[in-house]
C-alpha cells in the first residue's frame, strides 16, 4: 500500500476503526485477545485518551510503546498505571467496576451468545477451540459488551452449539432471569458491518454497512434473519488520522494489520 | 535439588499445575523434564494456558484436564490439545480463567468451595459434573450463583526470577494467579533464574510472593522459561513458538520436535544449545524496558 494513497484501507482497518469508535473517553475497558487489542489501542490513541485499558493478566491503564501480541505480553508492563493479580482485576469486573467488555469469538448467534469452546458435540467435538479464558467473566460482568468477529456465515449460526460467553441467551428478559448481574452484548463489529440488538427481543439488528458492502452481502454471510431497519447508513470510513495512528503508532510492525489472523 | 530429582517427585497419576499466562515465567524446563521422564495419567489444573499445556498433552502426560483456556491466542489453536480432545484421548472440563483462579483461591484459603456469577446462562452448568459446579441461591439475598469446588493440586511448579536458599521466592512484574495456584498446592516446587542469598531477599521483602516455609524444592535453571519470557531477564522467543505451532499440527513432526528439543537433550543446557546461543542473546531484556527490542526489527 503506497503511503500517498492513505484513503485506501483494508477490511481489518475498517473493522478496527469502527470498533474503536464504540469506546468513549474515560471508560474502563476490559480487553480480550485478538482484534479488540488493536481497536482499544486505536481508541486510546485517538478520541479516548483517558480510557482505562485493562487485561485479565493484571494490567491496568495500558499505554505500551511496543505492540502487545498477546494479553499477557510483558510489553504491557511499560508505561503502566498498575500491575496487579488476576483475582484483583477479575474481581473489579465481577463487582461492576468495568464499563466495557471487548471480545472476539469463533461463533456468535442472533442473541450475541459466543462460542469459543467446541464445534460439534462437547465430549466428541469436531473442532476443539481454546475455551473461555476470561471471556465468560467479561461477558457476564461488564456493563456493556462489544464483540469483534469476521463476518462469515459459519461464524453466525442461528444458535451456537455451546454457549461459552452469555449474551442475551434466548432473548427478551432471559439474561436477567438467568441471574446474570448486568450488561449484555451492545454491538457486534465485523469486517462487513456494525450491528446492535433490538431493545425488546434482543435479536441482532443491522446498524450500518461498511463502504462498498451491500446489505445483501451481509445477509448472505449471516446464518440467521437479521433485523433490517428502513434506513441502513454506510459506516464512516477510517480518517487519514486514524489510519496513520493505526499503522504508525498502534501496530507499526504490522502484527495484526498485515499478518492475517488465523484460527 | 537437580531438575531430574525435582521432576521425580511428581509420580504418575498426580494432579499438577504449572502456572502460565502470557507466554511468561512458566517452569518450561521442568515441563520438558516431565516429558523426558515420560509421566503418565497426570491430571492438569490450569487457567489460561498455551504451548506449555499443549506440549505436555501431546507428549501423552495427561489423561484429564480442568481448564480455563488452551490456545495460542493470536497464533491459532493448540494442535495437540485439539488432537487429543477430538480423538477422545483426554477428558477435559471447561471453566473460565476467573473460575479456575477462584477455585485455586478457595483451595489456598482452606475453603471447600467458592460462589461466583460466572457460569450462569452458559454451558458450564450443563457439561460439568455436579461434584464440581452447581447452581445455588445466596443464603442471604436469594440471588443466583454458581458454586465451584475448591482445587488443591498435588503439585504446583512455578518459575520465578530468584529464590533464596530458604525458598523465599521473589517475583518481578506480573504475578497473574501464581500465588493462588502455589499456595493451594500440597507441594510447591520453585524453579528460578538464580538462587540468591537470604539477605538479598530481605532487602526487598515486598517482592516475596511465596514464603520459603511452603516450598519443598528449589531448582536453579537459567533460561528455564524459554520459549517464554521472564520479565527483566529475557523476552519470549516468538519464532520458536510459531515453529512449535506449525510443527505440532502434524503428529509426526511433533514427535520430531520432541526428539530434537526434549528427548535427545540431557537437560536445559542441551536445550539452550539446540536453540542457539545467538538467539538466546538476542532475547535478553533491555534494562529500561524489561523485554527485548529484537522484535522491533520485524517490519511489515
Amino acid at each position: 500500500m503506497a503511503l500517498e494513497q492513505v484513503e485506501e484501507y483494508t477490511a481489518i482497518e475498517m473493522m478496527a476503526t469502527a470498533a474503536a469508535r464504540q469506546i468513549r473517553d474515560r471508560e474502563v475497558v476490559f480487553v480480550g485477545t485478538g482484534l479488540p487489542m488493536l481497536a482499544s489501542m486505536l481508541a486510546l490513541n485517538t478520541h479516548a485518551p483517558h480510557a482505562v485499558i485493562m487485561y485479565e493478566s493484571g494490567y491496568i491503564g495500558c499505554r505500551n510503546m511496543d505492540t502487545a501480541r498477546i494479553i499477557g505480553d510483558i510489553r504491557l508492563m511499560y508505561n503502566l498505571t498498575q500491575v496487579t493479580t488476576m483475582v484483583d482485576v477479575l474481581g473489579l469486573l465481577q463487582s461492576g467496576k468495568v464499563d466495557v467488555g471487548f471480545l472476539g469469538g469463533a461463533e456468535v448467534d442472533q442473541y450475541g451468545n459466543i462460542n469459543a469452546t467446541v464445534i460439534g458435540d462437547y465430549n466428541h467435538p469436531k473442532v476443539r477451540l481454546p475455551g473461555s479464558g476470561g471471556a465468560v467473566d467479561i461477558a457476564t460482568n461488564a456493563r456493556r459488551l462489544l464483540i469483534m468477529v469476521n463476518h462469515e456465515r459459519r461464524r453466525f449460526p442461528q444458535k451456537v452449539g455451546y454457549v461459552t460467553s452469555p449474551g442475551w441467551l434466548t432473548g427478551g428478559d432471559s439474561r436477567e432471569r438467568a441471574g446474570l448481574p448486568r450488561g449484555g452484548p451492545n454491538k457486534v463489529i465485523t469486517d462487513l458491518a456494525v450491528m446492535g440488538f433490538d431493545e425488546q427481543t434482543k435479536r441482532m439488528r443491522l446498524e450500518s454497512v461498511h463502504p462498498g458492502v451491500s446489505v445483501n452481502k451481509v445477509r448472505e454471510e449471516t446464518g440467521f434473519e437479521l433485523i433490517l431497519p428502513d434506513k441502513i447508513p454506510s459506516t464512516v470510513p477510517p480518517t487519514k488520522e486514524e489510519l496513520k495512528i493505526l499503522r504508525e503508532v498502534v501496530d507499526p510492525t504490522g502484527f495484526f494489520l498485515v499478518r492475517r489472523m488465523k484460527g | 535439588m537437580t531438575m531430574k530429582e525435582a521432576a521425580r517427585m511428581v509420580t504418575d497419576g498426580s494432579s499438577i499445575c504449572c502456572p502460565s499466562f502470557g507466554y511468561e515465567k512458566v517452569a518450561f524446563a521442568f515441563i520438558r523434564e516431565l516429558i523426558r521422564q515420560r509421566k503418565r495419567n497426570l491430571h492438569l489444573y490450569g487457567s489460561g494456558m498455551n504451548v506449555d499445556a499443549d506440549m505436555l498433552i501431546g507428549a501423552g502426560c495427561f489423561s484429564k484436564a480442568e481448564i480455563g483456556h488452551i490456545g495460542f491466542e493470536n497464533i491459532g489453536l493448540a494442535p495437540c490439545f485439539r488432537r487429543s480432545v477430538e480423538s477422545g484421548q483426554m477428558q477435559v472440563e471447561d471453566f473460565s480463567n476467573f473460575i479456575m483462579t477462584m477455585r485455586f483461591w478457595a483451595g489456598m484459603m482452606g475453603l471447600p468451595f467458592i460462589a461466583l456469577k460466572s457460569g450462569l446462562g452458559t454451558n458450564i452448568l450443563t457439561t460439568i459434573t455436579k461434584s464440581k459446579a452447581r447452581e445455588m441461591e445466596c443464603p442471604f439475598t436469594g440471588e443466583k450463583l454458581v458454586a465451584y469446588r475448591a482445587i488443591n493440586p498435588d503439585f504446583t511448579i512455578i518459575h520465578v526470577q530468584r529464590v533464596d536458599t530458604e525458598g523465599n521466592a521473589h517475583i518481578d512484574g506480573p504475578v497473574y494467579d501464581n500465588v493462588e495456584k502455589a499456595k493451594s498446592a500440597k507441594t510447591i516446587i520453585v524453579t528460578c533464574e538464580e538462587i540468591v542469598t537470604p539477605d538479598f531477599v530481605r532487602r526487598s521483602p515486598e517482592k516475596t510472593m511465596i514464603p520459603g516455609f511452603l516450598v519443598k524444592a528449589i531448582v536453579e535453571v537459567p533460561w528455564g522459561a524459554h520459549p517464554y519470557a521472564c520479565y527483566k531477564y529475557y523476552d519470549y522467543d516468538w519464532e520458536h513458538i510459531e515453529q512449535y505451532a506449525q510443527e505440532a499440527k502434524d503428529a509426526k513432526k511433533f514427535e520430531e520436535y520432541l526428539d530434537r528439543y526434549v528427548y535427545n537433550v540431557e537437560d536445559n543446557w542441551g536445550y539452550i544449545k539446540e536453540i542457539g546461543y545467538e538467539k538466546i542473546l538476542r532475547l535478553r531484556a533491555n534494562t529500561s524496558l524489561g523485554y527485548s527490542t529484537y522484535y522491533r526489527s520485524l517490519v511489515r
